[in-house]
């Protein structure tokens, strides 16, 4: 299993097209996605279920995947929070 | 808890839905996936949504536990109401969005997987659409809820299809296996396995003089229980089960089938009430009285010497329009089953032949309590409130010198019909399965052997 902390930057935290911007990374994973904030994991394939984690900006979230890919999705979701889910340069 | 009274033995069914109603579940996704097209960032939200794990198992969870797609779909949506705090609320939003654009894209229901022989029903959620289901192909001996009140829509079905019912036996039941034999008792509402006893025959009763006992049924053919009973004719024949949705309405199948049922009576009286409720449609009975299906019904009734009854009637115009429709010597009779009928009883009973007080309907509007309700202390004021409308429906009918019959689940309560023939009811409607009960109540020890057996 491959787990990784990264904090929140963006001003609105892990708004609702964040979240989708997120869930689009993980869901295209082969790995099982958990993601969590304030000792509460939950689905990272679910919108519904990180929109449920209220992170504010400075939150730091826990990315866990387990599966053939998960150092690759781990990375990539851990990119995607620090650049403030914007598309990569 | 008792629910509908008589005895059933059988083996335990229970109905397989859940692969149905996820395989339409599955279809509604795929047909929300196709219809989501464009990459604009809500359509792209609502996709996500569409295949979210967390929501679809939210809605098998449902469907997994017995419930239809709609009703599964309609309580994910109410629990993402009760969870929506102020930073979730836009997923929450618009996940309430998505389950909607399913709701709205699912297949039409599909029936019910049938039992290939008469079973007793076990059902984990009240579902009165598997109760018709089972009565319409003569598979249904009882039926066992899990949960829900005596006075929900699917014990009052049973109890008006004269099947005996026991609701409220908790979540134990699903683990009671299917085809096992079963001893459902409506009258102490329990369920035990048992598959050493025999169904007993239904007992025959005397009349007890000056009050009749007579009972309600939902199919013509089921006239055969009532002579079984010896009850004093059929005085509430059911036939919302009948309509038909379109195309011609039989007129001259219904004149067979009633003309049977009457032959079979003899000189016991038949009253047909005209449509109730028809599916897919919102007005109820004298609204449809203008329908084709409901012409063909009356016309057939009137043509066997039938009594005509109109529910939920509540102006005089509305029996007026019901004798023009049935014409000549045919009695028309009017179904008291709302406040504003009990108000307007006098002007009512000025234009009918008779009355038959809807306890079931009365109860349910005089306390606002829904009929799938668990029981609460609303319900039993409007018992309370019941007593006093059964008196003043009695000094109505007495006024306009017409006899008044009580129809409904507390009809078959023995107090209730002791109450009924001190006020000079004419007598009672009741199921088959209750009308040696109501009589022991009114007489008791006038309980007699069947005729020709000493």
């Amino acid at each position: 299993m491959k787990r990784a902390t990264v904090t929140v930057t963006h001003e609105l935290g892990l708004h609702l097209r964040a979240a989708a911007r997120l869930v689009q990374e993980t869901g295209r994973a082969r790995s099982a996605v958990r993601i969590g904030a304030n000792d509460n994991m939950v689905d990272g394939k679910s919108l519904l279920g990180i929109t449920s984690l209220l992170a504010a900006q400075g939150t730091e979230l826990v990315v866990e995947a387990e599966g053939p890919d998960e150092d690759a999705v781990v990375a990539r979701v851990v990119a995607l929070v620090e650049r403030g889910f914007t598309e990569p340069a | 808890m008792p629910a509908a009274p008589g005895v059933a033995w059988g083996p335990l069914w229970r109905p397989t839905r859940a692969p149905v109603e996820a395989a339409r579940v599955a279809t509604a996704r795929a047909t929300a996936r196709a219809a989501l097209a464009g990459d604009a960032p809500l359509v792209e939200v609502h996709r996500l949504l569409v295949d979210d794990p967390v929501l679809i198992n939210a809605v098998n969870e449902h469907i997994l536990s017995g419930e239809t797609a709609e009703r599964a779909l309609a309580a994910a949506s109410g629990a993402l109401l009760d969870a929506a705090l102020p930073g979730r609320a836009p997923a929450s939003e618009e996940a309430r969005a998505v389950l909607a654009r399913l709701m709205a894209s699912l297949p039409p229901p599909q029936p019910p997987p049938l039992p290939a022989v008469p079973v007793v029903l076990a059902l984990l959620h009240p579902d009165p659409q598997q109760v018709l289901a089972l009565q319409r192909v003569d598979r249904l001996l009882g039926v066992a809820l899990a949960g829900g009140s005596p006075r929900s829509h699917t014990a009052l079905l049973a109890a008006q299809l004269g099947v005996p019912a026991s609701t409220g036996l908790g979540a134990g039941l699903a683990a009671v296996p299917a085809g096992v034999a079963v001893r459902l008792d409506g009258d102490a509402g329990t369920l035990t396995l048992d598959a050493a006893e025999a169904p007993p025959r239904p007992r025959w009763s005397a009349p007890v003089p000056g009050f009749a006992v007579r009972v309600a049924i939902a199919a013509p053919e089921q006239v055969e229980d009532a002579i079984a009973v010896g009850a004093e004719g059929v005085g509430l024949l059911r036939t919302c089960a009948a309509w038909t949705p379109a195309g011609a309405p039989d007129r001259a199948a219904w004149e067979a089938r009633l003309g049977a049922a009457a032959a079979a009576l003899g000189d016991r009286p038949l009253v047909v009430r005209t449509f109730d409720r028809a599916p897919g449609r919102r007005e109820r009975g004298p609204a449809l009285l203008e329908a084709p299906q409901t012409r063909a019904l009356m016309e057939a009734a009137a043509a066997v010497g039938a009594t005509v009854v109109v529910p939920a009637v509540s102006s005089p115009d509305e029996v007026r329009a019901a004798r023009r429709a049935v014409r000549g010597g045919t009695p028309v009779g009017v179904m008291l089953e709302t406040p504003l009928a009990v108000w307007r009883a006098d002007a009512l009973l000025a234009q009918a032949d008779l009355a038959l007080v809807g306890s079931n309907d009365l109860v349910h509007l005089l306390s606002g309590v829904d009929r799938d309700a668990a029981p609460t202390a609303g319900l039993r004021d409007a018992g309370a409130a019941l007593d006093d409308v059964y008196a003043r429906l009695a000094g109505a009918a007495t006024r306009a010198g017409r006899p008044v019959f009580a129809a409904g689940a507390d009809a078959t309560r023995p107090e209730t019909a002791r109450a009924l023939r001190a006020l000079g009811y004419a007598g009672v409607v009741v199921p088959p399965r209750a009308v040696a009960s109501v009589r022991s109540a009114l007489v008791p020890g006038l309980l007699d052997m069947p005729p020709g057996e000493p």
